[in-house]
């Protein structure tokens, strides 16, 4: 038999064919890096493409949550917590982050269930994009955080510059973690999503958003802080109204951000190959 | 057959699916009936979509799958394609496979053609320059540049179909698997990518085609599967297996022999009107060598 005639430069490598399409066996790395960029870009320039107010409508759900609480809480309840606008916000935007990214991630293999039972690409483009696509939300909306922060007579302090990305990073390697596990255990148990929904009502109320930790009880507040996400919310409430680094009640929540980066990481890496058939 | 000739091997292939994995498979379903469900699961009568299926294609070979619905041509091409794992044996594949398994797969309704392309040419695997020095001449195989700005839900079914082939075959596959998506294109479109296939087959990028367009399978094929309920019942000459296939059929049922008589018709008047269509068009070059 002849050799093949392949046009030239085109290497041939003996390849065993994956069946997972894991990130790595996808062109490598740098085309994984293509691919999760521009998915999602795609996603965040697509959510509001033909809406009138565009950008506005990132602002707008932790802004108008926070004007309704604080009209609640404070005009009808007269709840007495100093500067109490400055507090909710400080509180509502990184936790619509944290909770939008984690609804949408869990439902991104579902949502996209055509393309990932028919193309071969890395699944775990999914969740990330979907991860990576919030994160970015959050940074576009900081600002307008800030200067809430500053009309509303907080010093911007120097420690923003380290607390801010600190907890980014943080935060995001939690949801990445969290997206990862939920994006693939919601393709084998449909529970996930309604078993989302009622978590974040009560994740809401027991991470001390919108009230501060010392009001609550003593015998309930140990367990509040048990939750890790609790402190993650104190420490942005340290770095943005305090203008300090968090203290060392933070490493329950480093601790939380990478055992759940783990967690996502291992069950992932176990169920991926499943996917396609089980959708 | 020299081994190195091979370029995608599936070696004793069988693919199972679990009882329990062909329904919606919940965790409610596990919680409330927890004994029926794990007997299910353990002994339930699994479904086997594919038997022992050893079929070697070598390199530029056009290889045709035909069976009924259900026989398991897509599940076998969702496994060579890597998408499902094979529950036992292997599959090998040498290169870059690409795969048209369903139309516009990965495309986004709102994006527009050109967004769109761009983010198929990154899931089949090419690099961002790669597919941006290659969009012009995408969009100008698919015949779609001037619609390339337009929202992805406005194409029909045939555009979506040109565009997604376009990009495929400009990803420069090794290996190319194309499930029964050409139906929509038409006659034109089909024509150039049958061309377009006898160009790659030339370079050598095997292609294996699944359609129930059977006088396309018997055109280009080199050889010809026939599946029949997960196993290869016969396998050769694509006219030979093709004919095979349409006398079982018409054994099978009334039906499908009444089908048959049609689609033979159908295809004596196209083959009278190409005919036809042809002499005209000798007799027209003829007039332009005389003028």
């Amino acid at each position: 038999m002849s050799q093949r005639s392949l046009a030239p430069g085109r290497p041939l490598a003996d390849e065993q064919l994956r069946t997972e399409g894991t990130l790595a066996s996808h062109g490598g790395w740098a085309r994984a890096w293509d691919l999760l960029f521009a998915l999602t870009t795609r996603e965040l320039m697509l959510r509001y493409r033909g809406t009138v107010l565009g950008y506005l409508w990132w602002v707008a759900r932790p802004l108008v949550l926070g004007l309704v609480l604080w009209f609640a809480l404070r005009k009808v309840l007269d709840v007495q917590v100093p500067h109490y606008p400055l507090f909710i916000m400080t509180g509502l935007f990184p936790w619509f982050w944290f909770s939008s990214a984690v609804s949408e991630a869990s439902g991104v293999m579902l949502g996209h269930s055509t393309m990932v039972k028919k193309v071969v690409f890395p699944r775990a483009i999914l969740p990330l994009s979907s991860a990576a696509g919030n994160v970015a939300q959050f940074i576009f909306t900081l600002p307008v955080l800030l200067v809430f922060l500053v009309v509303g007579h907080v010093h911007p302090s120097p420690m923003w510059l380290v607390g801010i990305p600190l907890l980014i990073l943080l935060q995001f390697a939690l949801t990445v973690g969290i997206g990862l596990t939920l994006s693939v255990l919601n393709v084998f148990f449909r529970d996930i999503s309604p078993l989302i929904d009622v978590s974040m009502t009560m994740l809401f109320y027991g991470s001390a958003v919108i009230f501060p930790l010392d009001r609550v009880p003593h015998g309930i507040r140990p367990f509040l802080l048990l939750n890790p996400l609790t402190t993650l919310m104190e420490a942005w409430r340290t770095v943005l109204l305090d203008g300090q680094l968090p203290h060392r009640d933070i490493f329950s929540a480093v601790g939380l951000a990478v055992g759940g980066l783990l967690a996502g990481v291992t069950v992932f890496r176990a169920l991926e190959r499943y996917i396609a058939d089980a959708l | 057959m020299r081994s190195d000739d091979i370029a995608l091997s599936v070696d004793n292939v069988s693919k199972r699916f679990l009882v329990a994995q062909m329904r919606p498979w919940r965790a409610s379903e596990a919680l409330l009936h927890p004994i029926s469900f794990t007997r299910e699961v353990l002994f339930g009568e699994p479904f086997w979509a594919l038997h022992d299926i050893t079929v070697n294609v070598r390199s530029g070979e056009f290889l045709g799958i035909i069976g009924q619905n259900g026989s398991g041509k897509s599940t076998l091409l969702r496994v060579m394609a890597g998408l499902s794992p094979p529950t036992t044996g292997r599959v090998t594949a040498r290169g870059r496979v690409a795969s048209i398994l369903d139309l516009g797969a990965g495309f986004h309704p709102l994006a527009t053609g050109r967004e769109n392309a761009f983010i198929n040419g990154l899931l089949l695997g090419l690099s961002k320059e790669e597919i941006r020095a290659k969009l012009p001449e995408i969009l100008r195989f698919a015949e779609l540049e001037e619609f390339a700005d337009r929202p992805m839900r406005t194409y029909s079914s045939g555009m979506t179909l040109r565009l997604s082939f376009a990009v495929a075959v400009h990803v420069r596959p090794d290996i190319f698997l194309i499930d029964e998506v050409l139906a929509v294109g038409d006659a034109d479109f089909q024509e150039k990518c049958f061309s377009h296939f006898e160009s790659l087959k030339r370079e050598g990028v095997t292609i294996v085609f699944v359609s129930h367009d059977l006088g396309s399978v018997e055109r280009f094929s080199d050889r010809v599967l026939l599946l029949e309920a997960g196993r290869i019942s016969a396998s050769g000459d694509a006219r030979d297996i093709v004919s095979k296939y349409l006398q079982d059929l018409a054994e099978r049922s009334p039906a499908a022999r009444r089908q048959l008589e049609q689609a033979l018709r159908r295809a004596l008047a196209a083959w009278r009107e190409n005919d036809r269509i042809e002499s005209e068009d000798s007799s027209s070059v003829g007039a332009e060598e005389r003028s």
